[in-house]
């Protein structure tokens, strides 16, 4: 099965997900020296928002994915099921989390920053966004049934 | 092959360049008002149905044709969709993704605000539908540029945004 996880940019929220049901997170602490460390982590390119960024795989073996989906996030999680659906995958194949509704203010501020290139100072409100996130990240895994590798 | 019209609200542009693709308007005049009030989903689909990929018809190349409403992120649904072709494994030839929105004129804008969003149909249909007899014959030329490209397999027509390279 593959598994999307959905956020505004791909390389943030959705990455902290994938980065816990993989097993590359393992707990808040140190969490900014592990998302460094992550593939990906605020690699970001705005003209590719949209394009799957392939994780890892879970110990289920699931394949993961983080998918940036701008600000619309209900009607892209829609657009995403009905392409699966139009390109032939069985519905059971595929799982998509959106976790846009735990992407905090901080990491929002810091989008608006990156867009204007202050890379380092956007880093440092990702940085105050993901330990909001964090939590509010593991509730959203735990209401789909996904156990954190 | 799959061809999804795309553009913001799915309701008038990406609409009617489907109808044209599938014959179901004139390419030698321009259309009634009743022609176009009588194709499905002209000024019918409403907010909550933006990101709903509806399914128009089959074409006589056996291509399906579906339209979708976007509403403004036309490359991250471009970029979503030739990614997830790519992650399932399908190849990208098989999607064909045409965005109308540059054919869209002031006229569907103002005329899509009225009906939809604001619901004033009375007063926003008569507006779109002088916006779309206004942008008619471009919509045409680009629904002639896909039908030429697919039936001669040509990659001429640059798939990501509808406009010849």
């Amino acid at each position: 099965m593959k598994i999307f996880f959905l956020c505004r940019t791909g390389h943030h929220t959705s990455l902290i997900a994938a980065g816990i049901l993989t097993g590359l997170i393992t707990g808040k602490r140190n969490l900014h020296e592990t998302l460094s460390r992550i593939r990906g982590y605020d690699k970001i390119n705005f003209k590719d928002i949209g394009t799957p960024f392939f994780v890892g795989t879970d110990n289920m073996n699931n394949e993961i994915f983080t998918i940036g989906i701008a600000k619309e996030s209900i009607l892209m999680e829609r657009a995403i099921k009905e392409l699966t659906a139009i390109i032939g995958v069985d519905p059971q194949d595929r799982r998509v989390i959106n976790v846009s509704m735990a992407v905090s203010a901080w990491t929002r501020v810091g989008l608006i920053i990156k867009r204007i290139r202050l890379n380092n100072l956007a880093r440092l409100f990702f940085y105050l966004g993901t330990g909001k996130e964090y939590y509010q990240v593991k509730k959203i895994l735990r209401q789909n049934g996904l156990q954190p590798g | 092959m799959k061809i999804i019209y795309h553009c913001f609200g799915g309701a008038h542009s990406s609409v009617t360049a489907a109808s044209l693709h599938l014959g179901w308007l004139p390419k030698d005049r321009l259309p009634t008002t009743e022609e176009l009030k009588a194709l499905p989903y002209f000024d019918r689909p409403i907010g909550q149905d933006h990101g709903n990929i509806r399914f128009m018809g089959r074409d006589e190349f056996d291509n399906d044709i579906y339209v979708i409403g976007r509403r403004n992120e036309s490359r991250v649904f471009e970029n979503m969709t030739y990614g997830l072709v790519q992650v399932f494994g399908l190849s990208e030839d098989n999607f064909k993704l045409v965005n109308v929105m540059p054919y869209v004129n002031w006229r569907m804008v103002v005329g899509g605000y009225s009906s939809r969003k604001l619901k004033i149909t009375a007063i926003g249909r008569p507006i779109i539908i002088a916006g779309v007899k206004y942008a008619y014959w471009q919509i045409v030329s680009l629904v002639q540029k896909v039908k030429v490209c697919i039936a001669s397999d040509n990659p001429g027509l640059n798939q990501k945004t509808g406009v010849e390279q």
